[in-house]
This record gives structure tokens, C-alpha cells and sequence, in this order.
């Protein structure tokens, strides 16, 4: 009661091919953003990953950067501008979710959300396409 | 007033007939019943029976017919029709492109942009004309005005960091075409799917 009914993404989105990946969390934190770096790296293992992100504090967080330095063969990361959502091609795509799943929709579970949300990620890793152009300016 | 009777060929029936279809796709469908009636007045129909299919007055076709015998082509097609007089003349346009110019400061307005209601107040009190603001929007379009949005920012966003961003530090993290090994084929294939390697170079 009194809390805000919101379910927690982390996402990335391949600039180039608009390659998309989530994954649902309970909370963002420093460890959960870890389990997420090393989905991404299992994903595109043996190749190097280029990793903008912005600057969330748990992006930031002791922890992280002691992660990023041991991984430093697979991974290399870069912050952007703080405050400047603009420069973040994934805030397209959460754009493009919220036009297509959940705008002016009444959810009366987290389960139905969830699933909504599930659906709109799946369709755009089906057909990357839907959000090519989203992804022009960045390219 | 003699009764008027139009002389055609099949052919020039045939030529009206399709003429007046492709003015009612057209949507001119005054047109097409005036190409209508004279079609009709070719194949020997008399004005009162014309009026009668049509569901028009018979003098209304009378008139009709006569254009066509005195102007041709030209008897049928819509004339200009001046509509409404505007009630803001040209020159209280101008002014009030002017005042809308100088901007609603200028005018004793406390805001820094311009809206419909606010204008319409203006038009009242300048010409005494009153509009609904709706209606107000659709004047400042015909006076080449159009809406202006503010560009949102952060205040808290450092400019100088953002620059250098866009300018230096994100070009130079981007994907660089790889010199020599695969000229092309690597934009062939980036499009196409999810198992193509973003970013190459510097692996290791």
C-alpha cells in the first residue's frame, strides 16, 4: 500500500543491429546489475563489448567499477553525460514499449503488466526492425 | 421563352457521360449534374422532365442548357464563389502581424508566448472583431504562423561535457569500417540479424 507498482528492467540495445536484452529485477542495485553484466557478456561471448551506460548511481557503485576492471578483456565501459537522457538510445526503446505495450492501459496486476512488457521486448528482438530508426541518430 | 434542345452524337454523349463521372469521383457533384442534364437533354428529354429525374427545379435546367449553348465547357464548370467577407480587412491583418510580432510582452501581456485566446483578445480589443479562440488558430495559420514548442533541457545538465560527448569522446567509441579485411559486407550483414557482431575491432 502507498508503493508505487513498478517493475524494474535493465536493458541494452545494440546500436548497429538494434539487438535488444533485458532482464527483470527485484530491485537495482549494485549486484543485481552485476548478474546483468554477465548476462550480457555470456550473450556475446568471445566478442568484446563496447558498454554505454548512463549514469544511474548503482552504474557508478565501488563494486561495479572493481567488476569492470576484472573484466576488462571483455568488456569496456563508458559514462555518459550526466543528465542527458538524450544521448541514450535505450530511452527509444523504452519510448517505443511505452507506445506499444503500455500506454493508456489500465493494469490491474504486475503479472499483466509483466507479461505486456514481455511480449513488446519479445516482438522487438523478433523484428529489430520496428526499431531501427530509432537507433539512426546514435549510429 | 423557347424550349432549348441540345444537339450531340452518340459519341459526344458517350464523352459527357464519362466527363461527369470522373466529376463525381471528383467530388464536384454540381458539375457532374449539370453534364448530367445536358446528356440527358441530348437524348431528347424536354427541361421539365431533365428537372424532374435530376430532382431539380426546371428552370434551374433551363439555365443550365443555355450556359452550355452559349459558353460551352466553360457554362458548367463551378464560377468563383467569394464565400464570407473576412472581418479582419488586409490591413488589420498586417497590424495584427505586427503586434503578434513584437511578441505579447510587448503588447502588456505577462506571458512570453502567444495563445489563441490571448489573441483573440487582442482582435477584440484592436478591431472589435470577436472570434473563438479555435477559430483564431486557423487565422494565424493563414498568416503563416505556426506553433513553437519549447525544447526541453536539464538544468542541471553541464553543457560544455555534453558537447565534448557529441564532438569527441562518442564518435571516437563508435564502430570505425574496418580497413582493409571486409570492405562491405559488413554493412550488408548488419542489418540483417541478431548474431552479427556489433563491434569488432580490438578484440582482446
Amino acid at each position: 500500500m502507498g508503493q508505487r507498482n513498478t517493475l524494474k528492467i535493465f536493458g541494452t540495445i545494440e546500436l548497429y543491429c538494434a539487438r535488444f536484452l533485458y532482464h527483470f529485477q527485484k530491485v537495482f542495485n549494485a549486484e543485481t546489475y552485476i548478474v546483468y553484466l554477465e548476462r550480457i557478456l555470456q550473450c556475446y561471448f568471445p566478442q568484446k563489448v563496447y558498454l554505454i551506460q548512463d549514469n544511474a548511481s548503482y552504474h557508478k557503485d565501488r563494486d561495479v567499477w572493481a567488476w569492470f576492471a576484472d573484466h576488462r578483456k571483455y568488456i569496456e565501459v563508458y559514462n555518459l553525460p550526466a543528465y542527458s537522457p538524450q544521448f541514450n538510445a535505450l530511452e527509444r526503446i523504452w519510448h517505443h514499449t511505452r507506445l506499444h505495450g503500455t500506454h493508456n492501459r489500465y493494469f490491474l496486476t504486475q503479472e499483466e503488466l509483466h507479461s505486456v512488457l514481455t511480449s513488446t521486448f519479445r516482438s522487438i528482438q523478433k523484428k529489430p526492425s520496428q526499431v531501427m530508426g530509432y537507433l539512426r541518430p546514435y549510429q | 421563352m423557347k424550349a432549348i434542345k441540345i444537339h450531340g452524337t452518340t459519341k459526344k454523349v458517350q464523352q459527357l457521360v464519362k466527363l461527369s463521372k470522373q466529376a463525381l469521383r471528383e467530388g464536384a457533384y454540381r458539375v457532374a449534374s449539370r453534364l448530367h442534364a445536358v446528356v440527358l437533354s441530348m437524348e431528347g428529354k424536354t427541361a421539365p422532365q431533365i428537372g424532374n429525374i435530376l430532382k431539380v427545379h426546371r428552370s434551374k435546367v433551363s439555365i443550365w442548357l443555355r450556359n452550355w449553348q452559349q459558353k460551352g465547357m466553360d457554362g458548367v464548370l463551378e464560377g468563383h464563389r467569394p464565400g464570407r467577407p473576412p472581418s479582419l480587412s488586409d490591413d488589420q491583418q498586417r497590424k495584427l502581424t505586427d503586434i503578434l510580432d513584437s511578441g505579447p510582452v510587448a503588447y502588456g501581456f505577462t506571458s512570453g508566448v502567444w495563445t489563441c485566446p490571448m489573441v483573440a483578445r487582442v482582435i477584440d480589443e484592436e478591431f472589435s472583431v470577436s472570434y473563438h479562440p479555435a477559430h483564431v488558430s486557423r487565422i494565424l495559420h493563414e498568416l503563416k504562423f505556426s506553433v513553437q514548442r519549447p525544447k526541453k533541457t536539464l538544468a542541471q545538465a553541464d553543457k560544455t561535457h555534453q558537447s565534448r560527448w557529441i564532438r569527441y569522446q562518442y564518435p571516437n567509441i563508435k564502430k570505425k569500417p574496418k580497413s582493409k579485411e571486409r570492405p562491405s559486407s559488413s554493412r550488408t550483414k548488419r542489418a540483417s540479424g541478431k548474431t552479427q557482431p556489433s563491434i569488432e575491432h580490438g578484440r582482446g
